[in-house]
């Protein structure tokens, strides 16, 4: 492997298992951002990538790839259809609720979607969520176009009766399928998944495990059977059923269906799954349980109750990191309001107004501390044990922060605790009589700091001569708290983190002019950047100018 | 100063999130074999071994609750040149907030043989500690921890 820092970033952070997508594609995506970057040092970009979130993501959406079409398995849909709407029929009220987890570009929440629809079943009775770590696939399925590769299992009736073409050879999909899936982006090694959601009757996550590492896959397992309702549906894909335990685990339906069900579904009380007819009640709840449930779990369908009544009564064997704590919950004092009227749902809480988002609202914070205050899910414990007892990669200790920036031809950067601000250039107060290294005084934000000549200090510019000024000039105000000066720089470059060990010695050839107020040189992004020393760099200001 | 809040029984403390490294979920302790009451265990973190305090046992207040609020604030070992770690396990760890600096705390009886949960102030939901920490950790609870940190690079 080539680029071995950047891809074990990568297994930490998405559990990528680099084999299953070949050296040399995994290869040509990291040479091409590192090309887009123009970082050549493979160290600095996986150092970049543990600290830039942003970097991470446009990484992860040249690597994921979305191979998948309309249809994808017949089995799977034969079973979970008649599954869905017989669970809709027994709730009436509840919506059932499907989650498609590493959607790809969105062909298989809209199967679903498509699939429910020609059965009949009403789409106020479902509620479908699909998530995928690429947010380029999650736009491209917000976009709902395809092309030809995506219809390669799809009749032409189903397309044209679902579809419509566009231009360049695509087909749209109608906007009331496309309005039947939420989409959002999420990565299944968060332990935190979904971890505001309520509990999936139907959880699909096929062929995704294929691209994990052996404990990748343990934890994207925990999540989703904690994500999965107690008598709910997992499916996955035909290499991937190995991964559930057989003791625990029952195949549902036919084995090319690739559903599972867990087995405690079984034990709580039905003998078989799922043999529903019409409006009966999946399974008969034991009645001294049915009596104690509160009265606004009453009023919902039975199905619905008994799943709160095997949750409080504590034999329920999925971890309790869903933000619900018993009976009496999010419907009975709307703690599921970001779902509903918050950012997730029609933004029309009124509260949102003086939030801005329910980040910050008192009632979902109120939410996560009840979801906090839940006893820690199996596996939780084990898992932080042994990730916290991993060395971190020597690249990531002592690192520091610089502002990289650019003075005539030189490249410089101080750290970034004595830049107090980046601005554009503005108009200043020249000062009579003074001339060197003081231009004048200038504004910012309503203080009147010293503009200085920071490039003739360090030598850049011979005395006398202005600083060039151009569209990439920016104005620098650094210093200590209560003694900053502003200067003028040709361009702001961005902030770097870089290892001390990095920092290299002033190479005597450079050392003519910055080199008396510098403390090394950074080599990186094909350039190399002095290092300024603050200390003498300021202390040489406040002793040439006070 | 900023500060991480959290709770040792009925007692909230308020811990200033510069004496802070980490804070981490609770894991899997080692016991240590003939440690005292107070200490729950050992662990792995990054390479090196940090001894962790119940505070609840520490204070003599029951047991901290096993949710997912209760977490590992690892701090240096007061005092210890080195700077070793030490985790403290405490509940309800899931806040910051802006609190009045109390100034250096550290005087006055930090010689005190007992822990001692520090100054107190007094905020809409009652009385809360500032809590430092060689006075919570005393001198010779501090010997102990010691005793047990090993680290590989040193």
């Amino acid at each position: 492997m080539r680029h071995p820092a950047t891809i074990s970033e990568l297994t930490r952070r998405i559990g990528l298992n680099p084999d299953s997508l070949g050296e040399h594609a995994l290869n040509a995506a990291i040479d091409g951002r590192m090309r887009v970057l123009g970082v050549f040092d493979e160290a600095a970009y996986a150092i970049r990538l543990s600290a830039d979130a942003n970097e991470l993501q446009s990484l992860i959406n040249d690597i994921v790839v979305s191979e998948t079409w309309f249809y994808r398995g017949a089995d799977f849909f034969e079973t979970v259809i008649p599954f869905v709407r017989q669970l809709a029929l027994a709730r009436q009220v509840t919506p059932v609720r499907i989650l498609s987890a590493a959607c790809g570009t969105g062909e298989e929440p809209y199967s679903i979607a498509i699939a429910l629809e020609r059965a009949g079943v009403p789409s106020h009775s479902y509620r479908i969520d699909a998530v995928d770590l690429s947010t380029r696939n999650i736009d491209i399925a917000r976009l709902g176009k395809y092309g030809d590769f995506s219809f390669r299992q799809t009749d032409q009736e189903l397309r044209s009766s679902f579809f419509r073409p566009t231009g360049g050879g695509l087909w749209e999909i109608q906007p009331g399928i496309r309005g039947a899936v939420n989409f959002r982006v999420g990565n299944l090694m968060d332990p935190f998944f979904l971890g505001e959601e309520l509990p999936y009757d139907l959880i699909c996550c096929r062929n995704v495990f294929i691209y994990f590492t052996p404990s990748a896959r343990k934890v994207a397992l925990q999540n989703l059977s904690r994500l999965l309702a107690l008598d709910g549906l997992l499916g996955l894909g035909h290499a991937e059923s190995s991964e559930l335990a057989e003791p625990n685990w029952k195949r549902f339906g036919p084995e090319g269906a690739c559903l599972f069900q867990h087995v405690s579904a079984l034990m709580a009380g039905a003998t078989t799954p799922l043999v529903v007819a019409g409006r009966t009640p999946r399974r008969a709840a034991p009645v001294q349980i049915e009596e104690t449930l509160p009265e606004s779990a009453a009023s919902e369908s039975v199905v619905e109750s008994r799943k709160h009544a095997i949750r409080s009564s504590g034999q329920h064997r999925r971890p309790l990191l869903v933000m619900r704590s018993g009976p009496e919950s999010h419907r009975a004092d709307g703690t599921d309001c970001w779902n509903t009227i918050g950012v997730r749902g029609d933004h029309s809480c009124r509260e949102l107004a003086k939030y801005d988002h329910c980040h910050n609202c008192h009632v979902f914070s109120a939410a996560g501390r009840r979801f906090l205050d839940n006893i820690s899910p199996p596996g939780y414990l084990a898992e932080w044990t042994e990730r916290l007892a991993e060395p971190i990669p020597e690249a990531g200790r002592d690192l520091e922060n610089v502002l990289i920036f650019r003075m005539r031809d030189e490249w410089l950067a101080l750290p970034v605790a004595c830049v107090a601000e980046v601005t554009l250039p503005r108009p200043f107060h020249r000062v009579p009589h003074r001339g060197g290294l003081l231009d004048g005084i200038i504004n910012i934000r309503g203080e009147l700091h010293l503009l200085v000549r920071v490039d003739e200090l360090v030598g850049l510019t011979p005395p006398g001569e202005e600083i060039p000024m151009t569209r990439k000039s920016r104005l620098l105000v650094a210093g200590t708290p209560n003694n900053l000066w502003a200067f003028v720089v040709n361009e702001v470059d961005r902030v770097r983190r870089f290892p001390a060990t990095e920092l290299l010695p002033v190479p005597t050839t450079v050392a003519r002019s910055t080199g008396r107020f510098s403390r090394g040189v950074l080599v990186g992004d094909g350039r190399m950047t002095g290092l300024l020393d603050e200390v003498k760099l300021f202390d040489a200001l406040r002793a040439r100018l006070t | 100063m900023l500060a991480l809040t959290f709770q040792i029984g009925p007692n909230r403390l308020a811990l200033g999130v510069r004496e802070i490294k980490e804070v981490v979920p609770r894991v899997n302790l080692k016991p240590a074999p003939f440690g005292p009451s107070w200490l729950a265990g050992v662990f792995v973190y990054r390479g090196q071994v940090v001894p962790v305090v119940d505070l609840h046992k520490l204070i003599a207040v029951g047991n901290c609750p096993d949710f997912l609020s209760s977490r590992i604030i690892l701090v240096p070992l007061p005092g210890d040149p080195r700077e070793r770690l030490i985790g403290l396990l405490a509940g309800q760890v899931a806040d910051i907030r802006e609190l009045p600096s109390m100034g250096n705390g550290s005087s006055g009886n930090s010689d005190s043989s007992r822990p001692d949960l520090g100054p107190v102030i007094v905020d809409a939901e009652g009385i809360m500690h500032l809590a430092v920490l060689d006075r919570v950790i005393p001198a010779a609870y501090r010997q102990q921890l010691s005793a047990l940190c090993h680290s590989t690079d040193s």
